[in-house]
């Protein structure tokens, strides 16, 4: 196949289709800060003319009626004038680091104590990647470094909701109990999907979001 | 109208209707019917519109009994229908208050489709009726069905439509061209991939020889119903309704929305062929 190519944001995409009619916008330069903000600025531009988007580390699929080549005419070239002021709010997430059923592990793996993980975990400020694998999940990025520790050579059956899990670079909070092979260091009591709320999500791709330390008995006291 | 109690149920049944669309941005699958044209068969035999929410079951069949007067449309897989324990054959059926129906388990094809004259009363959530019981969605709290559910559909004056297309009878599957379709070092079309009896909802798995194909480290992107994936192991995988927004595998290909009913409907064992068809980008 031929590669089909749009210059949008300062950016080059390889364009391809992912369906009948999904239009993948793929980055050829890995920067997953400008893939997103791109993708915030293409529901602004395309508006009702789109009707769905997934945002990812390196692409975005738009789903629309819309032709191709009217889609490429309309990117192409253009850049987002203004800064997209209107990134979602910050979140505070609770976080129980009791709850970590593998927070040795990371501490035998990264060769930090307990107390040094949770502290540099702590003072980590993360921004919403992507929302994938389940409704509500979330990938996010800002893991310090130190903290990256590979997925288990086997998932496990059972990950609770809430549970807060490394896996090599990334780290993402499960939204629903599930099975998962990430490293869980901590678990939050809040809902992370709630289908009968508008949006039915607590963080949305872009959300920056701290974490802040409860107890075990602050977390089976909660009370969203 | 209509009223049903479900008496016995031995497989996975759900409400389902097309599916929701415009909500993969928060993770929420597509879901709906495995086998859309056969929904839409389903309903024009009670004379519903085409798109209504429907019940789909598979592996085993279940026994109802009318409440009141009922009038039922069946399409997909058959099943052998026994009413008031004699076998009928039809597929649209009037039940008077007290007739048991034994629908019997789906042979030729994995997936058969119940359709309720009027409109089935289930959860609406995100625009649609279908089934996604991870979420607790759609259905009946958001559930497969069990013994003792009753269904109730409501009395919507519909104009009934006529153009139920009917699907092509080939064995081939079409498929256009992935985003990571140059990965493959060999045609899709030259291995002889069957159906593995591990296939459901989510996936259809395959069993046959692996594709050669350059690996690469992916990041996860987005996939939809119909996007065959291929993991390291060189076996390909067919993502069906109920998949995930986002993976990590490369997408080679992807079946036409055309074609994904009768590739659901593809029992375990058949064989598949896949047929490329030409995705120009300018002639979408």
């Amino acid at each position: 196949m031929e590669s089909l190519f749009v210059q949008f944001n300062g950016l080059k995409w390889r364009i391809s289709l992912l369906g009948e009619s999904v239009i993948l916008l793929t980055s050829t330069k890995s920067d997953p800060t400008e893939v997103r903000q791109s993708g915030l600025a293409i529901e602004k531009i395309l508006g009702s003319q789109l009707y769905d988007i997934t945002i990812s580390y390196e692409s975005i699929a738009l789903f629309s009626d819309l032709p191709v080549n009217q889609i490429i005419s309309t990117l192409q070239n253009k850049s987002i004038d203004e800064p997209i002021n209107d990134t979602p709010p910050a979140v505070e997430v609770p976080i129980c680091y009791e709850l970590g059923s593998d927070i040795s592990d990371v501490a035998d793996y990264t060769g930090l104590s307990s107390d040094e993980l949770i502290k540099l975990h702590l003072d980590g400020i993360y921004e919403v990647a992507m929302i994938g694998f389940l409704p509500g999940f979330v990938y996010a990025e800002g893991l310090h470094q130190k903290l990256y520790c590979p997925r288990k050579e086997v998932a496990i059956k059972h990950v609770s909701k809430g549970s807060v899990g490394i896996g090599g670079s990334q780290t993402g909070i499960y939204s629903f109990d599930s099975p998962g092979g990430w490293n869980i260091i901590g678990r939050t009591p809040i809902e992370l999907f709630q289908p009968e709320r508008t949006p039915p999500v607590t963080l949305v791709v872009g959300s920056p979001f701290t974490f802040y330390r409860i107890t075990e008995k602050e977390f089976d006291k909660w009370e969203s | 109208m209509g009223k049903l109690i479900f008496k016995k149920v031995n497989g996975l049944i759900s409400i389902q209707d097309r599916g929701r669309f415009g909500v993969r941005r928060f993770g929420i699958p597509q879901s709906g019917v495995m086998d859309l044209n056969a929904m839409r068969k389903a309903n024009a035999r009670v004379g519903n519109s085409l798109d209504f929410p429907v019940i789909e079951y598979a592996l085993n069949g279940f026994t109802l009994q009318a409440m009141e007067h009922s009038n039922l449309g069946f399409a997909g897989a058959r099943s052998d229908l026994f009413l008031n324990a004699s076998l009928i054959d039809q597929q649209f059926l009037s039940l008077k208050p007290g007739d048991e129906l034994k629908v019997g388990a789906p042979s030729r094809g994995n997936y058969g489709y119940m359709s309720v004259s009027g409109k089935i009363a289930a959860k609406n959530s995100f625009n649609s009726y279908s089934t996604y019981p991870l979420a607790r969605l759609g259905g009946l709290s958001g559930r497969y069905l069990k013994i003792d559910d009753v269904l109730i559909s409501e009395n919507i004056k519909t104009i009934a439509e006529e153009n139920v297309v009917t699907s092509t009878q080939t064995d081939t599957i079409r498929i256009m061209k992935g985003p990571e379709w140059n990965l493959l070092r060999e045609h899709p079309r030259l291995k002889n991939f069957r159906i593995s009896s591990d296939s459901n909802r989510m996936a259809i798995t395959l069993i046959g020889e692996p594709l050669a194909h350059d690996r690469v480290e992916m990041k996860s992107s987005a996939v939809i119903p119909g996007i065959i994936q291929l993991p390291p192991s060189g076996i390909p995988t067919i993502l069906m309704k109920d998949c995930q927004t986002t993976g990590g595998y490369p997408r080679i290909a992807k079946v036409m929305d055309e074609d994904l009913g009768k590739l659901a409907q593809k029992q375990p064992g058949s064989s598949i062929e896949f047929q490329l068809v030409d995705s120009d980008y300018s002639t979408k």
